[in-house]
Formats: C-alpha cells, structure tokens, sequence
C-alpha cells in the first residue's frame, strides 16, 4: 500500500526544521546521508555497534542508525555540521583538529558528539568518566588516547582555560 | 642528525585534521549524486557452486529497479587487485558470500529487496575449508575453472608455473608453495641443548576498517570517473579500463580519504561492476558495502597453523629453526598476494634471526572456498612473529637465558645479506637500541621480582617479542610525484597516495617544505587522483614516508635546482651564492638582490615542476624497520582474563618526521594489536563455511574500556638511504604485541598459549594443559 | 530493510487493538535498539510496528520504602542506572543496567524492551537453522558455542538469555505488570522468562503473548544488599560470558533472604535454591562461598565449545558472594 509507506515529517535538524517524504522504514541516519547531505554524520555498521553515527537528540547521545526518521520528529537533532565548521569551530573540533585525535576521520563525528553529551552535563570530567562516555564509539585507528586527551583540553578550553 | 630542520621533525597538526573534526571531508561513502542510483550485490549462500540459472523475472519487475547484471551479462575480461585473475562475474561462485550478481535501483531498500527477489539456481560443488585438508591428494578443488593464463600480466604466476597438485598454489608438484632452506636442521637439533616444538594457530581476521568500502561511478561521453575507497587507484584505474574496453585517459579514480584501509581496500568486483552499471543506465551508480560485506568481501588475514621446532646451544646460539606453516589463502585462483605473503613469512624472521644456521620453512598456501585473504596490517609478520617468538622465549628459558640478550645474541647486523630480499643488503639495524630503550621503559629488571611475588589467583607477569617489518623498501613498488610551483608561487605536491588516516600528505609536504625552505603552509597539493597525479603503488607496507617520501624529495629537489639556475640568471649570481628561503631567493652577499617565488615562475616562463621516482629494484642497501613489544600482564588464572597493565612499543623509526603522528601509528598499531592477541577472530562454520560473526558486536574490536595504556618509544637513529633518515612505521607496532603478551603470560603463569586469539576459554585451556604437564 | 506500516500507539488501549488485530503480523517497538537490527537482517519481518513511545505515564521511577520500586516499561536504561533510590536500594538493577550495551544504546534502551529481548546467536543468520526464524533444528548445538550458548541445556533453543537487567530483577523477585485485552494482571519474573517457548508460531524468550504488552516493573522491598557481575570478552557491548546477580540481607554477617542468579548461561535467568539453600542462615566463608559455587552449577550440561563456562561461572558466583560480604 503506497500510501503508507511514505510519510510526510518534519524534522528539526541543527536548528533547521526541514519537510520531506520520507519511507517508514528509513532511518534517521538514511535521512541526514542520503536525503539532505548531511554526511558528516556516518555509518559503519547500521546496527548500533560502532557508534559512528553518533547524533545528539534533544542533547542526548543515540545511534541515528537506531532510530526511524519518522520517530525522530519534534526533537531536536544536532549533528556534527551543527557543531561548527570553518573559522567557528566548537572547541571539542578544534582540539581535534590541532592534535592527531583525527586519524582516518571516520568515527570523530560520533567521538566529538558523544564527548559534547558529556561536556554538557559534566564540565569537568575526569579521564576515567570521559572514557566511559566515549565507550559507546569504537575507533580502530587512533588507541583511544589522543582522542581522550582532545577531549580533556577542549574541556580545559570551555572552562576558560588554555 | 645535528642539522637544524624547520618542519620536518616537527609534530605539526595533520593536514585533514580541521575536516575531519568538521564531518567536511568526503569520502567516497559520502558522494552523493543527483539521479544517482544504488547498487546491491547478490551474495551465494554456497561455499562453491557453479551458477546454472539466474531468473531476474520477478526482479525486474520491481517499481525502481533500473538493471541486473548477472555473469552472462558482463564482459569477461580480468582483472584483479594482484594478478588479473578474476572476471567481474563468474558462473562459478567460490565462498559464501562471493559475488553472484548486481542490482541498480532508485533506493538502497528497493535494490535490496531485488537482489532478493533474484532466483538462483546453484549445482553445488564440494568445498574445502581447512587448508591441512585441502592440500591431501584427493581433496576436491576448491576452484575448478581457472582463467585463461594467456591474460595474466607479465610477471604474473604463470599456470606452467603452478602446482595443478589439488589446492596448493605452488612451484612445485605437491610441495609447498615456498621454502626457505639453509644448513641441515636435523644436525642442527642434534647439536641442540634445548629444542622446543609447537603447533600455533592463529584465527582469520578482518581489518575492520570503519568506513565500509564504496564506489560511485559516473559514466559520460565514454568516459569513466569512480569515488572508490581503493588504496590502488591505478591499479583500479587500469582494471576498469580493461573490463570496459576504455582506453585509460578515459577512466579517473580518485580515493582522496578512506576511511581506514589497513592493506584490505583494493580493486574489487564491487568497483568494476558499478562502472558496468553506470554505464549501462547512464546514470551515476553508488554501492556501500554493508558491514558484513566489509568483513566477507575484504582479504582478511589468513588463518594459519604453524608446526615449529627450534633448537639453542646453551650457551645462546639459535642451532636449527624448522617450520611448517600451513596458510588459508581463499579463493583466489592464482593466489592473489598469497605467494608474496608466504615469502615473508618464511624469509623475514630467518633475516631477523641471521646467525641461524640451520633453517627450513615450508609455507603452504591452499586454495579454500573460504573468503580471499591477503596483507592486513603487518603483512606477513604478524603471520609469523607469533610462533618465531613465543618459541624464541621458550628457548631461552630453557637454556636460562635472558630473553633479550638471546634475540641479541642471534641477530642481524647492518650489512647482513637478506634472504628475504635476494641480492641485497639490510641497511641500517637498530633493533638493539629499540630492545634496550624498551626494556628500560617497562621496567625489565623487575621481572623476577613480580614473578617471584605472584600470589591468589591473579599473576603477574612481563614479555617481550623482537619484531622485524618493512618500513618502504619493496622492489614491487613504485612512487612518482611532482612537485609544482605555480606563477603566484604557490608550491603543490601531487602525490597518487591515499590518504586512510595515516596523514601522509602532512608528511611529504613536510618533507618537500624542508627542501624548499619554506613553512607547510606554503605546501598543498593533491593525493591519488589518476588524472591528476603520478603513479604511487599505494600507502601498502609502510612505503609511504619511505618510498613515496623519497619520489617526492626528489621532486622537491629536482624543482630546487630549477628555481635556483633560473635564479642564478635573473640575479646574475652563481647558484653557490644563491640562499632560499620563505619563498624567495636572494644572494647571500647583497640581500637586496632578491626574487619572489612567484616572480621568478613568471618570469622564468611559467610553472615550474619537478619530478621525482622511487623504484628499490636496483637499490643494493634495503631498508627495514625494527621494533620490540613489551607486555606486562596480570592473569587472573581462574577466569582466562588477560589484562595489560602496560604496554610499551619501542620502534627504530630513522627518523620521526612529524612525532606526533608517528606515535599516533604507533599507538593506533598496537591497540590493533592487542585485539588479535586477545578478542578479534573471524569465525567460520566448518560444515558450510559460512563466517558466523560479520558484524560488529562480534568482531570484537577492542573499545576505550579496553584500551590499555600503551606508550611509545621513539629511536631515531637514522636510515641513510633516505633524505631524511626516516623509515616507514605505521604497521609494526602492530606485529610484537601478541607474542610480547603471550610471553608475558607464560613469564606470569608458565602456561604457554599457542592459540590466537588469546579469549578466557583459550587461557584455560592453556592453564590446564600447564598444570597437566607440570612435573 | 523490509516494507512495514509504522502506528503510533496513543494509549496502551490503543496498543492493544493494533496488536490484536495484526496477531504475529505485529511487532512493539520501544526504544527500538533490539527490534530494530532483527527487521534490517530478517530475522523478523513484521507487518506492522507498534510504537509505544507514544504512549504516556510508562516513564517512572518511584521508591517507596513500603511499596517498593516501580518503574514504567519505557524507563530508559541510562534512567535506572542513574537513579538513586535503584543504586542504593536495589543496586544489582543498577550495576546491571550500567553495563548493558553502550550510553547510547542505554539512552534509547527500555527497561521493558531489555527483559523481553530475543537472544543473539550466530545461527540466527542466513544459511543456518533456527527455531527462533523457521527452523526445524538448533544448528547451534553442534555448533560454535564458545560465546552464545547455554550450559544449562534448553528447550529447542539452545541460545541463553542475553540480558542483564532480567538477571538483576530475578534476584530482586521482580514482578512484571501487563497490560491484555484479557484484562491487566501481575506475574513473576521467573514465569515471564521461562526459557524458549511457543507462543502461536514464534519460539520466543519470554511468555508475553502477541496481543499483551509489558507496562511496569515493579521491585517490592527488601532490606538486601545485592551486586550484578557480568564477564564479557570486550568492556563495552558484549553480552555476558557468564554473569551472576546475589541479593540477601546481611545481618550481623548472617545471611537471609538470598537469591542466587546466574546469567549468560542458560535460556532464562538461572536461580540456584540449592546454592541459596547452604548458605542461609549462615555467614558467608571461602569454603561456604566455594560449595555454594560448586552446588549452582551441578546440574550444567555445556555444549561442544563452552564448558569452560562452568568453572568460570563457579569463580564469578564465588566472588560475588564474598563482595557482597564486605
């Protein structure tokens, strides 16, 4: 039945409320990919275990490969793009940025994502909280400790340090 | 080492670094299209089967689907990532998972739903899945149509060439593959004080690299672009052209980043058939593997089994080292990379180990109806080090030796001849210097005092393992590049390297930068773009910062001496008396006599380019990088848990042009390492050889919580066979961990593991058989 | 991915109508982090799925010393983990709920969808037989057991229960509330998970028929200390190896009240009474902990590759007992 297969949504991403067609089956990372370009959101698996497609929904860390387009309305998706980009880079992205925390760049999206989660509700994490933040965002580059290192200084950095 | 250099040993930020923290960089999964259609691949459900039917009928008839291209409706021309040995499709399948067929439709469920609906008809062929039985005399091929060898490229095997012996790819009529022989091991093992014989068996597995590989193509006018995840572009470039009767100006591959590649990400099918596609509908194509696709479709490392016997003299010196190593190649006809791989294995220790003079290694590489293997990270050391090592340490228990001097003891010296490289001498060997920095770093005097204070049931234990790897020497391999300075001076280096996160290009416009004299900033450039950039093997083997650093030092050089004899005219000076500097050149006795980059281009005509080559076929001195891993671990003998306490890797890396992302492939290496030691296996079942664990969860890659805390050590000792002393070493940090923590285990528990991976049921097992045979 | 309609259930009453007129053409969708990867590899392939989300008041979290714990089914995981009254009071639910999956996965996760979650095997995939997906045979086994796979034995299915939570509240003598066109009743959590069995043509992992959904879990009160173990290969997303979860009070080092509960080795959460049995009204001592350990796992019967589960399992079941000691 065509009719029920696609839906007409609205979705809120990064600030920008966004209409369109969408099928039921599609999933939230479907949609940021393949529908409006959003790729900096990305996917390794589609099943909830790698973590790299990593969003924040109304500020909460969650799989977007996990979650259906059309169950992600009314709330308020930030992905990666939202974060910053060019010369206004989040702190968390330049920390990155300026350290090798970045090897391949595939899981960093979910990384930085998940570590502004955390950074939200803890600003002044320890190394041990940080990790267990980052546990749900496998990195098959980097070791980890670079990673958890940029986190901390862009910590240090939103908390008016240097 | 004394002169003072600007950029090059400086930890400067990657060069992707800002994109990729942005979610801007693009990788070829990221390329979207307008009207761009999705590619699924039918995958067989058999181990090896021949294809008598496709039925596309209900298929077709799928709103959406644009094509189907089943093996009858392909061009049957090789191609291949090593030897041109397989057609785009085959009416022979050869592993569960192997490519049947390929849908293009307007949505990614829609082409799936119509690979689905495809009905296939197999005759199913029996299958080999264990190599030990496939290489018996009336074990069933597990590849029964062999492609024409007239098609092979020169320099590859040759069918005359090859064992027609079952499934073993050979030289020789029921031998192995490869031997590497020398002295006479039984007299050596007479002569021994301690001889020690084991069997090891390592489990397949993936690279996993996170981005699942993708393609696009985009077909116009009779020409071919592809966004291909491939470290091979060239070589993808060319099998393309082939299979599509292209001439090659007409195909451009460009893989600018990937997203992890570790050796696996070559020219495939699934590139080939989305050429094919996006010609047939004229529309762009676009096919993301899935992340069982990544796991099946993507030369995992091969399982193996190896039989060893090693004998010492007590008074340290290795007497006889006979292995027998049995190698799951998959199915490549012609055996893909296998034979290369084997090689390595049975020659490279043997290097290592110089002073034995008594060897036999026979490897064999069987042909299996089993996923096709080939280099992952660490390329055939990690296949080797496991058994050499462990077996090293049992020996120099035996004869109550320090493990470390024992290595020492029996080593290689700068200048030794190679086995491993015919005709050619190692250059510089600074293993001692890695060993030493090592042991000193963990702490290896502390040894008897933890063993000896080990109580309840968590022991307490430190190991290392010796580690001999490539860092770019490679006679197979070939970098260009060409540097260009542009008429507003601008300097770029074009490079046919892709970049899968080891930042290469930060590294070679480091290196161009210092022979040019200027900042990094002042260098851009471009990676692997086929129409863009000359011809580089690939970022395979820790080549790059050797070999492609060399080309592109060359090159930098080469556009020197040009910016200088133009100089030398339009100053009127001798280009002895010519200093350059921050993109400018000015003499050295009136600093007002001076001339921008970009006014000398222009006024010397135009751009300026220099090229540079690096080809190690005719090197005499052949460059190899040196490691030691040290482990320390606690055991808890109860449950089979391992846990690092620390881990240091101590490298011989020449010289670290930037630290920092040498450290950050150090580390990277190593905690890749420590998920083959101890939780990564790709699993088959034996009865229909269908991978069980192709996602994830199950791949077990190790995450933050299980990261142990790993520190680098750097040696800088210098290479001189490169401008900048630098050897390549983003793999071998990999190699020594899981014969570090193996000995480690045994140090702490006097339980030897011979099994990888090194899982709780393992160490038990290990434990068991420890106290059973204890006296 | 499959074709399928997507409700969104208003009302639980709602919900139930859906469900009943779809039968097993119906699927729930809580937090959507197991069902999810089951439609996307056809190990399900419903016609309908039922979002409850959308139905109010199944998110709480109220203790009341003489009522007890009760949480709404859509409770998220993280939510239980984080709460106060569950870590003090009822800490297993929490040390349980803390190690399920990852964050995200736990900021999605429901309570209610993580007891009623299917296993994971690896003969759930194509190419191999399955009860759980048509099969006439359990090709696990004679298979692969090393991870998945029970030591307990098991009906038809041989894969054991994959999760923690369910371990946890066995040990707290958790009581599931439902909501059925049959009228809302209460039921045990040992008879909500008794191991594999059939409802109409699905073997399922729990017994909530087709038609019925979970709306509470409810805890009642004991004075106990308890503690959740889990042994996974990886720290994060493994399901338990094996894992043990011990609730008793402990007085003057007296024990009373225990429950004993395995998990990660059988298709249900596996209590012990006759480890439970040797140590009441005891104080706990190596030895003591040591028969209990040996009595809970007499009656294993591992598979081909897993009976180093059973020792292992002993060791985690020791421990646990003398941790909660101290």
């Amino acid at each position: 039945m065509e009719s029920e297969k696609l839906r007409e949504i609205a979705l809120k991403i990064n600030g920008t409320l966004h209409r369109l067609s969408v099928n039921t089956n599609w999933t939230l990372n479907d949609v940021l990919r393949n529908r409006l370009d959003l790729t900096g959101t990305k996917r390794a698996c589609d099943y909830g275990g790698c973590g790299s497609c990593t969003v924040l929904m109304d500020g909460v860390d969650v799989y977007s490969c996990s979650i259906l387009a059309l169950e992600a309305q009314e709330k308020d998706i930030q992905t990666i793009e939202g974060l910053g980009g060019g010369e206004n880079l989040h702190p968390l992205q330049s920390s990155f940025a300026l350290s090798y925390a970045a090897q391949c760049g595939w899981c960093t999206p979910g990384m930085i994502m998940s570590a502004k989660a955390l950074l939200d509700r803890n600003p002044n994490p320890s190394e041990t909280e940080v990790r267990a933040a980052l546990s749900g965002v496998l990195c098959r580059c980097t070791g980890y400790a670079s990673i958890v290192q940029a986190v901390l200084d862009a910590a240090r950095v939103m908390r008016g340090g240097s | 080492m004394s002169e003072t250099l600007r950029t090059v040993g400086q930890s400067v930020p990657p060069i992707f670094g800002m994109e990729k923290a942005a979610g801007t960089v693009r990788f070829p999964a990221d390329i979207n299209f307008p009207n761009m259609l999705w590619m699924k691949i039918l995958r067989s459900p058999h181990a090896h089967a021949r294809i008598a039917a496709v039925d596309t009928s209900v298929a077709e008839k799928i709103p959406g689907v644009a094509a189907i291209l089943t093996h009858r409706d392909v061009p049957k021309v090789l191609f291949g990532a090593y030897q041109n040995e397989i057609y785009p499709l085959d009416e022979e399948v050869r592993f569960v998972g192997d490519t049947v067929a390929a849908v293009a439709a307007e949505d990614w469920n829609i082409a799936e739903e119509a690979t689905r609906a495809l009905r296939v008809t197999y005759d199913v062929l029996p299958a080999i899945q264990d190599p030990e039985a496939g290489v018996k005399s009336d074990s069933p091929n597990a590849v029964l149509h062999y492609p024409p060898s007239e098609e092979l490229r020169p320099g590859d095997i040759r069918p005359d060439q090859l064992g027609t012996f079952g499934n073993i790819i050979g030289l020789r009529e029921g031998g192995p593959t490869v031997a590497n022989e020398r002295g006479d091991v039984e007299s050596g093992f007479e002569q021994s004080d301690v001889v020690v014989e084991r069997v090891f068996r390592q489990a397949q597995v993936g690279a996993v690299s996170h981005e699942p590989r993708a393609c696009v193509a985009f077909y116009e006018n009779d020409s071919c672009t592809l966004w291909c995840s491939v470290q091979d572009p060239y070589r993808l470039q060319d099998g393309v052209a082939r299979v599509l009767g292209l001439p090659m100006e007409k195909v451009r591959v460009i893989a600018t980043n990937l997203g992890g590649a570790f050796g696996v990400k070559v020219t495939g099918r699934f590139a080939v058939l989305c050429a094919l596609l996006a010609r047939q509908t004229g529309r762009p194509v676009k096919i993301w593997f899935t992340r069982e696709e990544e796991s099946l479709d993507s030369h995992n490392r091969s399982a193996l089994t190896h039989y060893i016997k090693a004998g010492a003299k007590r008074d340290g010196s290795l007497t006889a080292l006979k292995v027998r190593t049995f190698l799951d190649n998959g199915y490549w006809p012609y055996g893909g990379l296998g034979q290369n791989i084997a090689f390595a294995i049975c020659t490279r220790p043997i290097d290592l180990y110089h002073q034995c003079p008594n060897v036999k290694w026979e490897v064999y590489v069987v042909r299996t109806n089993r996923p096709s293997t080939g280099p992952y990270r660490g390329r055939a050391d990690a296949e080797s080090h496991f058994p050499i090592e462990s077996v090293m340490d049992e020996l120099a228990d035996g004869i109550q030796m320090d493990p470390i001097e024992f290595r020492l003891k029996n080593r290689l010296r700068e200048g030794d001849d190679l086995c491993s490289a015919p005709n050619k001498v190692v250059s510089t060997v600074w293993v001692e210097e890695a060993a030493r920095a090592g042991a000193q770093a963990i702490g290896w005097e502390r040894r008897s005092l933890i063993s000896s204070s080990n109580q309840g049931p968590q022991k307490k234990g430190i190991g290392m393992a010796m580690v001999i790897h490539s860092c770019g020497s490679n006679p197979a391999g070939t970098s260009e590049a060409e540097v260009t300075i542009d008429e507003m001076g601008h300097i770029s280096l074009f490079s046919g390297t892709a970049d899968q996160g080891s930042e290469q290009q930060t590294t070679l416009r480091q290196m161009v930068a210092e022979v040019l004299s200027v900042s990094l900033d002042d260098v851009g450039g471009s990676n692997a773009d086929t129409s863009t950039c000359p011809y580089d093997s690939g970022p395979f083997s820790s080549r790059t910062v050797y070999a492609t650093g060399i080309a592109a030092s060359r090159a930098a050089e080469q556009a020197k001496t040009k910016v200088l004899e133009a100089a030398s005219l339009i100053l009127d000076e001798a280009i002895d008396q010519l200093v350059m500097g921050n993109k400018s050149i000015w003499a050295r006795s009136a600093t007002s006599k001076r001339v921008t980059l970009g006014e000398l281009t222009r006024l010397a005509g135009g751009s300026i380019s220099g090229k540079g080559i690096h080809n190690g076929k005719d090197d005499h001195l052949f460059a190899y990088g040196f490691a030691a891993a040290f482990a320390e671990v606690e055991v808890d003998v109860e449950t089979g848990r391992v846990k690092i306490l620390r881990l240091v890797s101590s490298h011989d890396v020449g010289r670290a042009i930037n630290p920092m992302i040498v450290e950050g492939q150090i580390l990277g290496g190593a905690l890749q390492g420590v998920g083959y030691a101890l939780c990564e296996g790709f699993y088959f079942d034996p009865r229909t050889g269908t991978a069980l664990n192709q996602w994830f969860l199950d791949l077990r890659t190790p995450s933050i919580l299980d990261a142990p805390h790993i520190e680098p050590v750097i040696v800088e000792l210098g290479e001189p066979t490169h401008p900048f002393g630098a050897k390549g070493c983003s793999e071998i940090s990999y190699v020594g961990v899981a014969p570090a923590i193996a000995n480690a285990i045994y140090h702490a528990t006097g339980a030897r593991v011979t099994e990888l991976p090194m899982t709780p049921d393992v160490v038990l097992k290990a434990l068991q058989d420890a106290k059973r045979s204890a006296p | 991915m499959i074709d399928f309609k997507h409700i969104d259930a208003v009302s639980t009453e709602h919900a139930l109508s859906v469900l009943a007129q779809y039968g097993e053409g119906a699927r729930v969708l809580a937090g959507g982090q197991d069902l999810l990867f089951r439609i996307k590899k056809y190990i399900v392939q419903p016609e309908c799925v039922v979002n409850i989300k959308t139905i109010p008041g199944l998110r709480f979290i109220r203790s009341q010393p003489d009522e007890g714990l009760r949480i709404g089914a859509l409770t998220t995981l993280s939510a239980v983990a984080r709460s106060l009254e569950i870590r003090e009071s009822y800490a297993a639910l929490a040390q349980a709920a803390a190690v399920v999956a990852s964050p995200q996965i736990r900021n999605m996760g429901t309570l209610g969808g993580n007891i009623c979650q299917d296993v994971w095997c690896w003969y759930l995939q194509d190419g191999f037989s399955c009860w759980k997906s048509g099969g006439k045979f359990c090709d696990l086994a004679g298979g692969d057991s090393r991870y998945y796979g029970s030591i307990m034995g098991g009906h038809l299915c041989l894969s054991n229960h994959p999760s923690d939570t369910a371990v946890a509240l066995a040990a707290l003598d958790a009581r599931i509330h439902i909501a059925s066109p049959r009228g809302p009743y209460v039921t045990a959590i040992s008879d909500f998970l008794p191991g594999h069995n059939w409802s109409g043509t699905r073997l399922q992992s729990h017994a909530l028929p087709a038609d019925e959904v979970v709306t509470e879990i409810e805890v009642p009160f004991r004075p106990t200390r308890s503690t959740y173990v889990k042994f996974a290969l990886r720290n994060s997303w493994d399901f338990a190896i094996s894992s043990v979860a011990v609730s008793a009070i402990i007085e003057d080092d007296v024990w009373s009240d225990l429950r004993i509960v395995l998990g990660g080795v059988a298709t249900s959460p596996y209590r012990s009474r006759e480890a439970e049995d040797l140590i009441r009204n005891k104080n706990i001592s190596e030895e003591l902990a040591h028969a209990a350990a040996e009595t809970a796992l007499q009656q294993a019967k591992p598979l081909k590759m897993n009976s180093y589960k059973v020792d292992l399992s002993k060791t985690l079941v020791r421990r646990a007992l003398l941790s909660l000691a101290n």
